[in-house]
């Protein structure tokens, strides 16, 4: 291929779709060239968001702000490897489909993050009985049984907001920080369990608790929350 | 391990709470957005998305480099210091990116003076 004709490809793939760049990417085993240069593109795309993405991760979960390149790293690394399972977006325009990447790379790097959580190179993860027992021993029927009266489970705007509002004002650090555990990780756990084991044992340590008082201080911010609403709602 | 008895309709009711308070965090931006509409719509809110690059590592420009990385650090995972033993440092370095890197203003820290006598004098 003549320089020019290299040229005008590149300036053709800077203006394709995510969902091209990923098939040319996940076609490396037939122009390896091409999918270096599609990759890079993703690249320039991408970069600055997925590591402020991965800042944030570490910000909400409590981790150094110096694991979040360690984050975006492994991030990169499985997009890389996972080209052929990007699921592109219906709607076709340029636009849907960087938000579409931004979405996947996120759930990868908050899932990479929960596997770290969970990894027993965790500075002081407790082992041995508690681990054996695999998942949590308390289900949502928890939540509604404290719930039931007070909050009624409709999925308006409104209501999302108030959940919202009462997240940041009712709750402390702590609370905000079980809370927010407990909804990631049900996203990765079996199913029907909200948190395994091993990672409320993790948590717990890293708030210096124990997994009894995390499952208080779960069921108190939801009350809290329950309470906020109700009171907000009959206003 | 000890079997519990659930109410099938308790159940699907503390599943649809969960749904909900994860909907709203991740509407709110208090966890990050993982469908292409969450991301629109915190496009859209949100106009200062980018990181502070002034603090990106040499090593982050490369793609291949990142990636290398990142396959050594999948085979070998950091240690994570819980947050209760994090220097101060590391906490200031947090609040900094909760600030998206901008300096605390004026008003804010006046604030902030105020309320730390108050729990000094309290």
């Amino acid at each position: 291929m003549s320089v020019e004709n290299e040229a005008e490809g590149l300036s053709q793939l800077l203006q394709e779709t995510d969902e091209m760049l990923f098939l040319h990417l996940a076609c490396r085993s037939i122009d390896p060239g091409m999918a270096d240069h599609a990759l890079r593109i993703l690249w320039g795309r991408h970069k600055t968001y997925i590591r402020k993405s991965c800042q944030r991760l570490c910000w909400q979960f409590k981790v150094e702000i110096a694991r979040a390149d360690d984050l975006a790293s492994v991030t990169w690394m499985k997009v890389n490897d996972r080209a052929d399972q990007y699921d592109a977006s219906d709607d076709p325009s340029f636009n849907a489909h960087v938000n579409r990447t931004r979405a996947w790379m996120n759930k990868i790097a908050e899932h990479q993050l929960i596997d770290w959580l969970r990894n027993p190179n965790l500075a002081n993860r407790a082992y041995g009985k508690e681990l054996d027992r695999g998942v949590e021993d308390y289900s949502s029927d928890e939540f509604a049984k404290l719930c039931a009266k007070e909050f009624q489970a409709e999925n308006s705007s409104y209501r999302l907001s108030l959940v919202a509002q009462a997240f940041d004002e009712e709750l402390s650090e702590k609370e905000q920080l079980v809370l927010m555990a407990t909804v990631v990780h049900r996203n990765y756990s079996p199913a029907g369990t909200y948190m395994e084991r091993g990672s409320a044992t993790s948590l717990a340590n890293r708030l210096n608790t124990t997994t009894a008082a995390l499952r208080q201080c779960r069921l108190r911010a939801w009350k809290k929350i329950a309470v906020f609403v109700n009171d907000r709602d009959r206003a | 391990m000890k079997k519990i008895q659930t109410d099938r309709a308790h159940v699907d009711l503390g599943e649809r709470l969960l749904i909900i308070l994860e909907e709203a965090l991740r509407r709110s931006g208090r966890l990050l957005p993982v469908t292409a509409r969450q991301v629109s719509s915190e496009q859209s809110k949100k106009s200062q998305l980018d990181a502070n690059t002034d603090d990106q590592p040499d090593w982050y420009d490369d793609p291949f480099a990142v990636i290398e990385r990142g396959r050594h650090l999948f085979g070998h995972p950091p240690v994570l210091v819980p947050y209760a033993t994090a220097s101060s440092t590391a906490k200031n370095a947090l609040a900094l990116a909760a600030r998206n890197g901008k300096p605390i203003s004026q008003e804010i820290r006046r604030i902030m003076d105020v309320d730390r006598r108050k729990s000094e004098n309290a």
